[in-house]
């Protein structure tokens, strides 16, 4: 007996790929694209593939289990009986002790996108004030930058780039991170169309496009300026800037004053000849779109970079043009209800639409918020009252987090630790009670994407692998125990039906960008969100003044300069002489590993020949790379195409008991505040020594 | 056999994603070892500038292949259409053909001590369906065609590339289109 | 690169010595009228020979159970040809056994029909080999290094399982003829050396030989001391003694083993030679 059931990749990933899967007799057998979804066309990338074997791994945890010791590995099973009685007991206890909920923290992020995977969030509020992580380790930076210039963050359908004349990829690698964008790609190559990529080494993208423009790391914000500089001196504005523009005069005059082409071209590393035919190729060309990648802003002058990007398209007229635009991310198309979560109806969409993953209902409840990238240093800091039990959900962050160290020291001063995963992961070993959870092929769930427009539901295609439970269900088996135990104690719904909780979340906000006249309706297959295809047609912007801000007197109240301004990223010590780039791999999303053939018996460390020579290493030897934070053995590869001052290493599933993170601390970036409420992780700023090891 | 089918990959569209290897193990759910089909790298040696690119390989689908002709039990058949069909019944995994195969295509499965390789997805053939693999290309640079006159007189079809093993040895039902090398800023 | 295929080492190596062995019974019936006794030694040594040599061959295979079915694909299967020429070599073997008990007159003849079916069979062993994809092997050699191996060790064990049985003359012809095959192995392979060092996958098996100090162990034991033992013992016309001979015959074997496992581990295929 076959059967097809729709299904979403619910991965932190561009793509959010719609899927078909099919069951025989019960068992999944096999998973394609779905046809209907039109951003996707019917196909997968080779991580969704591996899917079938994902759900079916002998490593994936089946029952809940209760550790021993943290970090003993003495794992055993448990009934989920027991597990929701030392949950509910230890939130009783704990609450008790100290009069309030704050000692209870939770630790969230992109494990699951899905929507219905906030029931983890509105288990918290049902408990009261919590401790939250807020922010993102992702593209805080870039979000906020977007927002001040543009008074939101939204970008154009992706389709849209089919229309461009001129296409700049800068610091983005599709090829491996957002592989469906592909095809469009290489169709306008071969419709004569330029693509141009910036990056600081020779992508898979990098590889396939019409130029590839080599950049020093951290300074594409300086470069974006240069290129105004030429459109300034060209005399190639859009003509119509006043018409829509904030402060476009005083950004000519900071660039007319600050920047020097010669000066740009020697840090930047991209000769003055260069800057001057790109810039003017840019402005004469239309339409041009840049897309900018999530690693440029990965910088403590993040911000800024984009910012100084987002200006460059503003001046040259791109912005609101068919075709054109600087393109990164939206969210526009997350306006879910939010009831799960517990949102306040009176919220406005723009918080309801999760940019802040933990909106404030201020009449009930506030909830103490730390910083996802800082999680561990801040809540050690936390006495009154201490953090006492976390909550790790979607998340693996003594893998993913930097001052690792901290996390080690938080982890002795908690009580109790539980984790819900798919499968042990580094963190796990802290815990001391593992959950269970299901894939996307065994619970109902409904998808967004921050890349493309399209929305959809998520079925469930095949019972529970083994005991394994959604999130909601863990969240209301939890509320139910509590509430067992001591009626009243959680607010949080003690049960219902996953469907029913999903349609709930398609609220007026949603049904009305869908155009749709029923929840139901969404059950029928992907629905692309109703938005024009070019983000900004009408040139009526979000910000204060309505219009594209150069300047952004909100900028400035947060203590930064209203205007895109170059500002150095860090500089290497003589201590630690090398930057080092962790950019995705494309067999992997963070540390959610795909294809199990291509784990690595090593870390690989991808070195230019300078590099090589200055250290006189030879490919395959093997080095020590170290910093003050920790240190990493691994195998040395010389490549023709990398940074003169950086190694590269990619996140490659390696089989090490290190995470690649050991080396990292935690520098912020410059941005992140106003929309995610902290800063992002500026994780490119980290530097290295290494040496070779015999 | 009245034509024969084979592969045209693309390595100028080929981004080295491994769609197609693993949407031929999620159609056949083969263990992890044996590859019917590969995505190899070109070496950099190959080429003038430094490149990242790629070329998918399965079974080629020979027009002389070593395979048939050296398997001791005939699991090999050659259909009509050119497709070379390995019968896993049949086989007795005395991998010889792991020997005479130039690119290394029949696959050994060690926990079943049987040799299998891609059979060109001939049931979804027959049905009128593309082969899994180049269902599933994204940037489709992977293709089903026919190999013929026609098609290698086509500007920038190749026989083979760098790299690969001397075609005159089985008459591979493969052709390619080269990768082009784009204009390169780069600071070394 | 090849990998230590023991099954087809110890396989091959000993059904050419069964093999040797009946063709060495039919040259010395054809000089002179065999004695009963040398014949059903020689007989039964060589036919336990090739039972274990059949046995090894199936531990090759995935598959032992299925093994029948290899016979199947005889139009263009040299492996196919090769099990079928063993199998009526074997039939052959059986009418010998029988003979052996039941003299009667037709032996010449069936040792001649034994020893042409075994020489088949072992050619077609050899031709299995004989592929494009490894330049190597894509030639006569891999039939001369066969067939040499089955005249060399089929005449030595002859000598000694003859023993007191054999005449002094048949003993210096069965050692003379051992002697050639050293001289026609070692002449053979530097021949093939020389010429398979063309491309670029022959020239990687004969550096990986000459630089593998197996080979030069394969080269002194198997080659170089019994063909110095045999020359001192042959041109000083003493009686080699019992033990020298199995001394020589030890060194032969050994030396012939290690051949084997280096042609196979030494092969060097075509294969694509890209990063992956």
């Amino acid at each position: 007996m076959y059967q097809t059931h729709r299904n979403i990749c619910p991965r932190n990933c561009y793509d959010t790929c719609s899927i078909l899967s099919t069951t025989r007799n019960g068992i999944l057998i096999s998973v394609e694209g779905d046809p209907l979804h039109e951003y996707t066309k019917g196909k997968l990338c080779a991580k969704a593939l591996e899917d079938v074997k994902k759900v079916y791994s002998q490593k994936r945890i089946r029952y809940p289990m209760k550790q021993r010791g943290r970090f003993s590995g003495y794992w055993e099973r448990i009934s989920w009986d027991e597990a929701l009685n030392l949950i509910a007991g230890t939130i009783l206890r704990l609450r008790e002790e100290y009069g309030n909920a704050l000692p209870l923290a939770l630790n969230k992020y992109s494990g699951n996108f899905g929507v219905l995977h906030n029931a983890m969030e509105g288990l918290f509020s049902g408990l009261g004030s919590t401790t939250r992580a807020i922010g993102s380790p992702c593209w805080s930076a870039g979000v906020d930058a977007q927002t001040y210039d543009f008074g939101t963050f939204f970008c154009s359908d992706p389709g849209d780039m089919g229309k461009s004349q001129l296409i700049w990829l800068w610091g983005v690698n599709p090829a491996w991170t957002a592989v469906h964008q592909m095809p469009l790609l290489l169709n306008a190559m071969d419709r004569g169309v330029k693509v141009v990529c910036f990056d600081t080494y020779f992508s898979a993208t990098a590889a396939r496009s019409s130029h590839f423009i080599q950049v020093r790391p951290g300074t594409d914000g300086l470069l974006a300026l240069g290129f105004s500089k030429v459109i300034v001196e060209e005399n190639l504005l859009d003509p119509d800037l006043a018409s829509y523009s904030l402060g476009h005069e005083e950004f000519i005059q900071y660039l007319r004053r600050d920047i020097d082409l010669n000066h740009c071209a020697e840090i930047t590393g991209v000769p003055v000849k260069t800057i001057r035919e790109l810039a003017v190729d840019y402005a004469k060309t239309h339409p041009a779109c840049i897309w900018a990648g999530f690693g440029l802003q990965r910088y403590t002058n993040g911000g800024q970079n984009l910012r100084a990007i987002d200006a460059l398209g503003a001046l040259a007229g791109h912005i609101g043009e068919p075709g054109g635009g600087v393109q990164y991310g939206q969210f526009k198309t997350w306006q879910f209800a939010g009831q799960l979560q517990g949102l306040h109806p009176k919220q406005t969409p723009e918080s309801k639409g999760l940019l802040k993953s933990v909106p404030q209902d201020k009449e009930n409840r506030e909830d103490r918020l730390l910083s996802i990238n800082n999680f561990a240093e801040q809540a050690l800091q936390c006495s009154d009252p201490p953090v006492k039990m976390l909550w790790i959900s979607g998340r693996n962050p003594l893998s993913q987090d930097g001052n690792l160290h901290l996390w080690k020291a938080l982890i002795q001063k908690l009580d109790y630790i539980v984790i819900s995963d798919l499968f042990h992961s580094m963190s796990s070993q802290a815990a001391d009670l593992f959950l269970p959870v299901t894939t996307h092929y065994e619970h109902w769930d409904l998808h967004a994407s921050y890349w493309h427009y399209w929305v959809g539901v998520n079925e469930p295609t095949i019972a529970p692998v083994g005991e394994s439970r959604s999130d909601l269900q863990i969240a209301w088996a939890v509320s139910h125990k509590l509430n067992q135990l001591a009626p009243g104690s959680c607010a949080f719904p003690t049960g219902g039906e996953e469907k029913e909780t999903l349609l709930k979340e398609v609220g007026p906000d949603m049904l009305e960008i869908l155009g749709l006249e029923t929840p139901e309706e969404i059950l029928n297959g992907p629905v692309r969100a109703r938005f024009p295809a070019t983000a900004w047609e009408n040139r009526r912007f979000k910000t204060p003044s309505g219009r594209f801000e150069f300047g952004s007197a909100r900028a400035e109240a947060s203590g930064l300069p209203a205007f895109p301004v170059y500002r150095p990223p860090l500089s290497p010590s003589e201590e630690f002489p090398l930057r080092l780039l962790t950019p995705h791999h494309a067999t992997t999303i963070n540390s959610q590993v795909y294809s199990s053939e291509t784990e690595k018996e090593d870390f690989i460390f991808h070195l230019s020949p300078e590099v090589a020579e200055r250290y006189a290493l030879q490919t395959g030897e093997r080095v020590l790379v170290w910093n003050k934070f920790g240190k990493l053995e691994g195998i040395v590869q010389i490549e023709n195409r990398l940074p003169r001052e950086a190694v590269i290493l990619y996140q490659e599933p390696v089989k090490s008991n290190l995470p690649l993170n050991s080396l990292m601390g935690t520098p912020n970036t410059d941005m992140g505040n106003l929309s995610l409420g902290a800063p992002g992780f500026a994780l490119n700023e980290t530097f290295i020594n290494l040496r070779k090891l015999n | 056999m009245t034509k024969q089918l084979g592969f045209l990959h693309n390595s100028e569209k080929c981004v080295g994603c491994q769609g197609c290897e693993m949407a031929c193990k999620n159609e056949y759910q083969t263990d992890a070892a044996p590859r019917w089909r590969q995505v190899f790298q070109l070496r950099e040696e190959d080429y003038s500038l430094p490149t990242r690119m790629f070329f998918s390989m399965a079974c080629n689908h020979c027009a002389n292949p070593e395979c048939l002709r050296v398997c001791p039990v005939k699991a090999y058949t050659k259909r009509e259409d050119g497709i070379v069909v390995h019968d896993h019944d049949r086989c007795i995994g005395c991998r010889l053909c792991l020997m005479a195969c130039p690119y290394d295509r029949p696959q050994f499965n060690p926990a079943q001590k049987k040799v299998e390789k891609c059979n060109l997805c001939y049931q979804r053939i027959d049905k009128g369906e593309k082969p899994a693999c180049v269902a599933a290309c994204i940037p489709e640079a992977l293709q089903l065609v026919e190999i013929n006159e026609a098609l290698d007189q086509r500007m920038g079809v190749l026989k083979t590339l760098p790299g690969l093993p001397s075609p005159d040895i089985t008459q591979p039902a493969i052709r390619f289109i080269g990768p082009k090398q784009g204009k390169q800023i780069r600071r070394d | 690169m090849g990998t230590w295929e023991w099954p087809l080492i110890v396989f091959t190596v000993l059904s050419q010595i069964s093999i040797g062995i009946i063709v060495g019974l039919l040259g010395l019936d054809c000089r002179n009228q065999l004695k009963e006794k040398l014949f059903k030694q020689g007989v039964v040594v060589s036919g336990i020979l090739l039972m274990i040599a059949l046995l090894a061959s199936l531990f090759h295979l995935g598959h032992p159970e299925a093994a029948y079915r290899a016979i199947t694909h005889l139009g263009s299967s040299w492996l196919s040809r090769e099990i079928l020429f063993f199998i009526l070599t074997f039939v052959g073997w059986l009418y010998l056994l029988w003979l052996s008990f039941h003299p009667a007159g037709k032996l010449r003849s069936s040792l001649l029909i034994t020893s042409v079916l075994g020489l088949l069979g072992i050619i077609s062993s050899a031709m299995i080999y004989v592929l494009p994809r490894v330049p190597a092997w894509n030639n006569v050699a891999p039939v001369f290094f066969f067939i040499l191996t089955a005249g060399l060790l089929g005449a030595l064990a002859l000598v000694i399982l003859g023993g007191k049985e054999l005449q002094p003359e048949q003993k210096k012809s069965l050692l003379n003829w051992a002697l050639g095959c050293i001289i026609v192995s070692i002449f053979m392979f530097v021949l093939y050396a020389s010429t398979i060092k063309v491309n670029a996958q022959g020239a990687a098996t004969v550096q990986f030989l000459l630089s593998s100090p197996l080979f030069w162990l394969r080269a002194g034991l198997g080659w170089l001391a019994p063909l110095i033992l045999l020359l001192i013992g042959l041109k000083s016309q003493k009686v080699f003694t019992a033990s020298t001979l199995y001394l020589v015959f030890a060194l032969v074997g050994v030396g012939e083993i290690l051949g084997r496992a280096l042609f196979y581990v030494s092969a060097v295929g075509i294969h694509i030679s890209a990063l992956f």
